[in-house]
């Protein structure tokens, strides 16, 4: 029946009421004229028919005066009335071709990358490739091309490619990943320190050991010499290798709260509704300030689309804000203490050379006032500091962070 | 009739197409599906009444709608009680 009903709509219906004496026999005549009736109902008023609008002048010569049309259906109705509205119509087709033709343009690019790509760089290899905000997609270049041209004008991207759905351009990116670099080995190099030790231990393959066993050395320093002097062959220089384990001193330090904050949102929200319309940010509030002290900011965009990701130039951007205050919860000393600790380690774990093997550790707490702690963490690791350098380089490793000696 | 009877089943025709004899599919109780009636005599909530070629029949029960009807064919809905050929 609901195949049969949106035939019916298709087609158009109109329904008719048949009153008088003899509605049977009319209803016979009707048929007898090759119309097809349905949904024949008895009303108080009479015989309620359903009939299709092809068929209505057909029924009505027969008699007219006992039939009347109580309603006329369908999308041929619909569509009949649309010329008495000619405005309406106008519009319709308007928005149809407003809609059509934006949705040929390229109105936002998205990029999808790894952390650490300069999305500058790309953005301009894209505007040299041809695609940028505004640009129609029949003049956009095949992605292949696209992503020859990106590759060729960025140092940091071994990948990339970009897809375009409806409107909006997603451009995916991949960082390369560089090896470390690994000299020739006709070069002449020295192996120097890069960063303060002591020496415990260098294991020299090629070279000249110019350092001893828990001599201090400073970043820049030459362990492993490659240049000899002979008597006979003044200056003559290898590429040197071999390791230098030397004990380092990591020092952090850093002042701590001894209370705990947290947020808890109070419930007020305040949005911002701006309207996306292709190339165009309309924003639809009036007064921009924020009536907030503290707040999360959050942005959500809801964009029109044709199909599943099809997105056709037109949306909303609400920016939502939601206030919240700050707590505090007060913590033990040892606590704060412990915590601190834990956030110093981890940021000299980062600082650390490959392979790096823990010595000793030491951590120092001092209290400034009643909700105040300085706490100093001091670790020592035995590091692998050798690294390889040109003879003929002047340039000098910069230590990274402050660091002593451990023995002298 | 009765000849006709007799030769189509001589021939093995069936007798029902080509007398043009009213056809009656019953669905249950709900639906009546008739076929080869002349013109519709009769139609009102509780009983509708068709007259066919040899004679008149009358559906009688509750709630009648027809659902569909054309020259030849109609479909009743509604509770059927009683179906009398008279």
């Amino acid at each position: 029946m609901f195949f049969i009903k949106i035939f019916h709509f298709f087609v158009g219906y109109v329904i008719l009421l048949i009153t008088g004496n003899n509605k049977e026999k009319l209803i016979t005549e009707i048929l007898k004229k090759g119309c097809k009736l349905s949904e024949i109902n008895r009303t108080e008023d009479g015989i309620t028919v359903k009939a299709r609008l092809s068929c209505l002048n057909r029924i009505l010569e027969t008699d007219s005066t006992e039939i009347k049309v109580v309603k006329r259906c369908g999308l041929p109705v619909f569509v009949s009335g649309l010329k008495h509205k000619k405005g309406f119509l106008a519009g319709i087709i308007i928005f149809l071709l407003i809609t059509v033709t934006g949705s040929q343009f390229v109105w936002e690019i998205d990029y999808d990358a790894d952390k650490g790509v300069d999305l500058e760089r790309v953005s301009d290899a894209l505007e040299l490739a041809g695609l940028k905000t505004g640009v129609p997609k029949f003049r956009l270049k095949k992605p292949e091309e696209m992503k020859n041209i990106i590759l060729n004008h960025t140092d940091d991207v071994c990948w990339c490619w970009v897809y375009i759905r409806g409107t909006r351009a997603t451009v995916r990116l991949r960082k390369s990943v560089f090896p470390p670099e690994m000299f020739d080995e006709k070069i002449p190099c020295d192996i120097i320190a890069m960063r303060n030790g002591t020496i415990k231990r260098v294991i020299t393959k090629k070279g000249r050991c110019v350092v001893t066993e828990n001599q201090a050395v400073t970043a820049g320093d030459t362990i492993i010499s490659g240049t000899f002097d002979f008597a006979e062959a003044e200056g003559y220089q290898v590429h040197s290798r071999g390791t230098a384990e030397a004990y380092t001193e990591h020092k952090k330090s850093g002042i701590y709260k001894q209370y705990y904050c947290y947020k808890t949102y109070t419930g007020r929200v305040q949005r911002f509704l701006t309207l996306k319309l292709y190339k165009w940010r309309i924003p639809l509030y009036i007064k921009s300030r924020v009536r907030f002290e503290k707040y999360d900011s959050t942005e959500r965009d809801f964009d029109a689309k044709a199909g599943k990701n099809r997105y056709i130039g037109i949306g909303f951007k609400v920016n939502e804000l939601k206030e919240y205050e700050t707590k505090r919860e007060p913590i033990s000393y040892e606590t704060a203490v412990a915590f601190a600790q834990k956030e110093l380690e981890r940021d000299i774990s980062y600082e650390l050379l490959q392979p790096a093997q823990l010595v000793s550790k030491n951590c120092d707490a001092e209290k400034i006032d009643e909700e105040t702690v300085k706490v100093t963490v001091t670790m020592d690791f035995i590091e692998e500091i050798g690294t390889e350098k040109r003879i003929d380089e002047v340039n000098i490793i910069e230590p990274k962070n402050n660091q002593s000696s451990r023995r002298n | 009739m009765d000849g006709l009877k007799k030769v189509c089943d001589i021939f093995d025709i069936p007798y029902g197409d080509v007398a043009n004899l009213p056809r009656i599919t019953l669905l249950g109780e709900e639906e009546a599906y008739i076929e080869n009636f002349l013109s519709l005599e009769d139609y009102k909530r509780n009983s509708v009444k068709l007259k066919c070629k040899n004679s008149v029949i009358s559906v009688s029960g509750e709630n009648f709608c027809v659902k569909a009807i054309k020259e030849g064919c109609i479909l009743i809905q509604g509770k059927i009680n009683a179906l009398k050929f008279i």
